[in-house]
């Protein structure tokens, strides 16, 4: 008896506290509206008090925001010109001081008192909010699916290769975002592929894999500097990737197959072993009908009864052994987890690569 | 530890500053305290914003413990009881702060719901009770405690800023060096002590 009195005090004085805490928030919640206005346009009616993150989305502007606003992953970076909120120490670790200078905010962290004026990139007002429906799902390598998706209701998903976009996932409790790049050729434009790793742990990796066709999904974009521009596919283009983060440059290397391989690629891929590389075959019959192209793939720790006799080692020792004619005009795209990046710049560099014209794309687990 | 209701309250609070520094006598709030003291500006505020919530929650737990727990026997609730409050006194302050105060909140930003998780906060509570002080003891002892550990991480922080320009031993790395600072912190505060007559 005595112990059930307790059980009902401690979950009537917990539900107290609680009411009181949402009650006033209730109370205390700004009210009313601001505007908001993006890069000298329209003003945009939104809600107070809330980020400037969510309310660009009610304003039609959809930001990459791969942590989904918690201001872990830097990407919803902005130009607050007027009216933002003080600067969070969470900006402070992600944006260097010349950035902050130059107005850079995070539009997750920007709170909306007041009437708020912005500038944004061009290139993100381009991202859309789009449905799209699965239509198959492969398994290419080990933990590696390549999904098919389709566009629903007579949109088009305009991206360059190279580009990335995000799925939207709902867990019970809140809405997560993840970021995955586009694998299929832009010439594709009422669908897109995705080449998703599971990752151990991963909510949204997870459920992707085990997701069945038919099914939809809310996703937004094409986001991503790292693109393979007009101008850059007249140049000798490398691509160097580590495990998945093949994706972005299958892309990238279509649309140069589509151009017919005007100057030469090479294509390098590391992965730890032979279950983990995926398209060799593919990439292997490009190489022998396409003397511009070259795939050199390298496995770091192969298994024995896989019986490979390619390279050995890590990506950017194989990148090390190569000679590049005309490196100074070279284009690399580089896309992997961050320390083979690293690596592979610095080897680039070595060669002679410029260094602004080292494209990279981090993939980060999360 | 005295028990007694008749210290003099100017003793408690120096008591509770200085000679029993929250930090250094009880080594309660370390997390912030090493994290947190890089940055002088940042430690300021997070000093103010713990002397704020410990005066708060202590009062609210004083009252909650003496007329709703003790009355009932039901003392062994107290950590349980005050963790809530102290979450939900943090809660209603940031809401409170972002509505009427919004510059004020924003200098605290993180800091605030970091406070939630400052055993400080929670010990000085307990502290409290354990003590069978009155409200108004309770409410001088939280003060004094608040300022004292406002007092080391300013402290902390200055002395980081010249560690800054000095080169650490290596295997020291900067959490190392901190614990050293406030282990002679702690030393000065001790002969502050002394220095007053001692035995206080």
């Amino acid at each position: 008896m005595q112990a059930l009195l307790v059980v009902l005090l401690i979950n009537a004085f917990i539900f107290i506290l609680c009411a009181l805490v949402a009650l006033s928030g209730q109370f205390l919640r700004q009210s009313g509206e601001a505007d908001l206005t993006v890069n000298k346009g329209v003003a945009h009616q939104v809600g107070r008090g809330q980020s400037l993150l969510p309310a660009l989305a009610e304003a039609g502007v959809f930001l990459p925001a791969a942590c989904g606003g918690k201001g872990t992953c830097g990407r919803c970076e902005v130009k607050v010109i007027a009216g933002g909120s003080a600067v969070t120490p969470m900006e402070t670790i992600l944006l260097s001081p010349q950035h902050l200078q130059a107005l850079a905010r995070l539009a997750c962290q920007v709170k909306i008192r007041q009437n708020i004026e912005i500038e944004v990139a061009e290139s993100l007002l381009a991202a859309k909010l789009l449905r799209a429906r699965l239509e198959s799902s492969q398994t290419v390598a080990e933990d590696i699916k390549t999904l098919q998706f389709s566009i629903q209701g007579n949109e088009e998903l305009v991206f360059k290769p190279g580009q990335y976009l995000q799925i939207f996932y709902q867990m019970p409790w809140e809405r997560v975002l993840r970021a995955y790049s586009i694998s299929s050729p832009d010439s594709v434009k009422n669908g897109f592929s995705l080449d998703v790793q599971r990752v151990s742990g991963g909510v949204v990796s997870s459920y992707l894999h085990q997701l069945q066709p038919g099914v939809e999904l809310e996703i937004s974009g094409p986001f991503g500097e790292m693109f393979l521009s007009d101008e850059n596919a007249h140049y000798p283009i490398i691509l160097v990737a580590g495990g998945v983060g093949l994706a972005p440059l299958r892309s990238i290397l279509e649309k140069l197959r589509e151009l017919g391989f005007q100057k030469p690629v090479w294509l390098f891929h590391g992965a730890r072993s032979r279950r983990n590389l995926y398209c060799e075959e593919y990439f292997r019959d490009l190489a022998k009908s396409n003397e511009s192209f070259r795939y050199f793939p390298a496995l770091s720790n192969p298994l024995l009864e896989e019986g490979w006799v390619g390279s050995r080692g890590m990506i950017h020792e194989l990148l090390e052994q190569q000679q590049f004619a005309d490196a100074a005009a070279v284009v690399a795209f580089v896309c992997g987890p961050t320390p083979m990046m690293q690596a592979v710049t610095k080897v680039l560099v070595a060669k002679g690569v410029a260094s602004d014209r080292i494209l990279t794309d981090p993939f980060d687990f999360s | 530890m005295e028990t007694s209701l008749q210290i003099p309250l100017l003793t408690l609070l120096f008591t509770a500053a200085v000679s029993e520094n929250v930090a250094l006598y009880y080594f309660l709030g370390i997390c912030p305290l090493i994290s947190i003291s890089a940055d002088l500006r940042a430690s300021f505020n997070m000093g103010l914003m713990v002397c704020v919530v410990m005066l708060i929650t202590t009062a609210a737990n004083w009252v909650v413990c003496n007329h709703l727990l003790k009355p009932l026997a039901l003392e062994y609730l107290q950590l349980l009881f005050f963790v809530s409050i102290i979450a939900a006194v943090v809660q209603l302050l940031e809401q409170f702060l972002d509505r009427f105060f919004p510059s004020i909140y924003e200098v605290f930003g993180i800091f605030l719901p970091l406070i939630t998780v400052n055993c400080a906060i929670l010990g000085v509570a307990m502290f409290a009770v354990l003590r069978e002080y009155s409200l108004v003891q309770s409410l001088v002892f939280a003060a004094g405690s608040g300022i004292g550990w406002w007092l080391v991480i300013c402290i902390i922080a200055s002395v980081r800023r010249r560690i800054d320009l000095t080169v650490v031993p290596v295997h020291l790395g900067k959490t190392g060096i901190t614990m050293l600072i406030a282990a002679v912190i702690a030393l000065a505060f001790s002969g502050i002590t002394e220095l007053m007559g001692g035995g206080l």
